[in-house]
């Protein structure tokens, strides 16, 4: 068999193919509208809310002209409205570490704690940050950086430095 | 390249396009980010000083005597300051001297000025927080401290007495340790 030939055996099946195809069209045919509803995305997001606070572990504080030293306890509280829909939504609210920033002998003298509340009660936690799920939709979520100064930190370790939060930031992220 | 190879070739961009646009999709799930100026902390500075000008070197010259009997003694105030900017702690440490063959008592007071803290006769207004030996000396004695708020001073009038024992041509200089906490 030579190419010719071969090339118009394949034209030949696919023409039958094509006309087998046609004829579908041909046969009874019969068809239903089915409602299925529509399909609705959920929504993520985090609004800051209310107006943040500093205080030690003697009261409110301003910030501005606050001189830590070592033994005291500095906590920054900011509150924050979740939205969560999605049934199976799940996120993290985080604090980013990295944008607390400032001089490396008084972070390493302070230890960082960060808690999430909401109306007082613990988020449950996971290995990313406080854990959101739908249940957390429209609730207010109170973030607390607690900075304890060490009380032992020794001679003139740390003083006239400072801890920079003008950038800090809180990830609410899905998982 | 044969055939063979060519889409061996193909097929395995085909398995790294896959693995790409997979590790691509984990960075689709939502996310929101607040940014939040929340200003800074400030540690403070503890600060001690001492005498006129505060320093932390003071050459309390003014506390000598020269020919002193067994029961004479040399008074004189010194101001201690909170050059910093935090609550300061502070005490009278400790004293030595260089030769401790020679007896010395010391009392030490708080008084309300230096002028308060007379060369002779007893200060004004003082209360006393120690007397006894000079040598070991704490004023007032641990875990006691006297407090200064910062920018503040408070002036201490110190007598040293030479004790009834002293050899004579002896002399002897004395050093005050002054210690400092910020709580």
């Amino acid at each position: 068999m030579n190419n010719k030939m071969k090339g118009a055996i394949a034209a030949g099946a696919a023409t039958v193919l094509l006309a087998g195809g046609a004829g579908t069209l041909a046969a009874w045919n019969s068809g239903a509208s089915i409602g299925g509803g529509g399909v609705g995305a959920g929504a993520l997001a985090l609004t800051q809310s209310g107006t943040p606070n500093w205080k030690d572990q003697n009261g409110a504080v301003s910030i501005t002209g606050f001189r830590a030293v070592p033994g005291d306890v500095v906590t920054y509280t900011a509150s924050f409205t979740v939205t969560a829909q999605g049934t199976n939504l799940r996120a993290n609210l985080a604090v980013d570490g990295a944008t607390i920033t400032g001089d490396p002998a008084l972070k390493a003298a302070m230890t960082t704690a960060v808690t999430a509340t909401v109306n007082g009660a613990p988020l449950p936690s996971g290995a990313g940050g406080a854990v959101i799920t739908p249940a957390q939709n429209g609730k207010v979520v109170d973030v607390k950086v607690t900075f304890d100064f060490a009380q032992g930190t020794p001679g003139v370790t740390a003083q006239t430095a400072q801890i920079d939060l003008s950038n800090f930031n809180v990830t609410l992220k899905q998982v | 390249m044969s055939n063979k190879t060519r889409w061996l070739a193909i097929g395995g961009a085909a398995v790294v396009g896959v693995a790409l646009m997979s590790a691509q999709q984990t960075g689709a799930l939502w996310s929101k980010s607040v940014a939040v100026d929340a200003g800074s902390i400030h540690s403070g500075i503890l600060d001690l000083s001492v005498g006129q000008g505060g320093t932390t070197n003071y050459p309390f010259s003014a506390l000598a005597g020269a020919n002193l009997m067994p029961g004479a003694y040399a008074q004189a105030p010194v101001t201690i300051y909170n050059s910093g900017n935090v609550l300061m702690k502070y005490r009278l440490q400790n004293a030595a001297q260089s030769n401790a063959a020679v007896p010395l008592e010391l009392a030490v007071s708080t008084v309300g000025s230096e002028s308060a803290c007379p060369a002779q006769g007893a200060p004004a207004g003082a209360t006393q927080l120690y007397a006894g030996a000079m040598i070991g000396a704490q004023a007032p004695a641990a875990p006691e401290w006297r407090t200064v708020q910062p920018g503040a001073s408070e002036v201490l009038c110190l007598r040293g007495t030479v004790g009834a024992a002293a050899a004579p041509s002896a002399s002897t200089t004395a050093t005050f340790t002054f210690a400092a906490e910020s709580r």
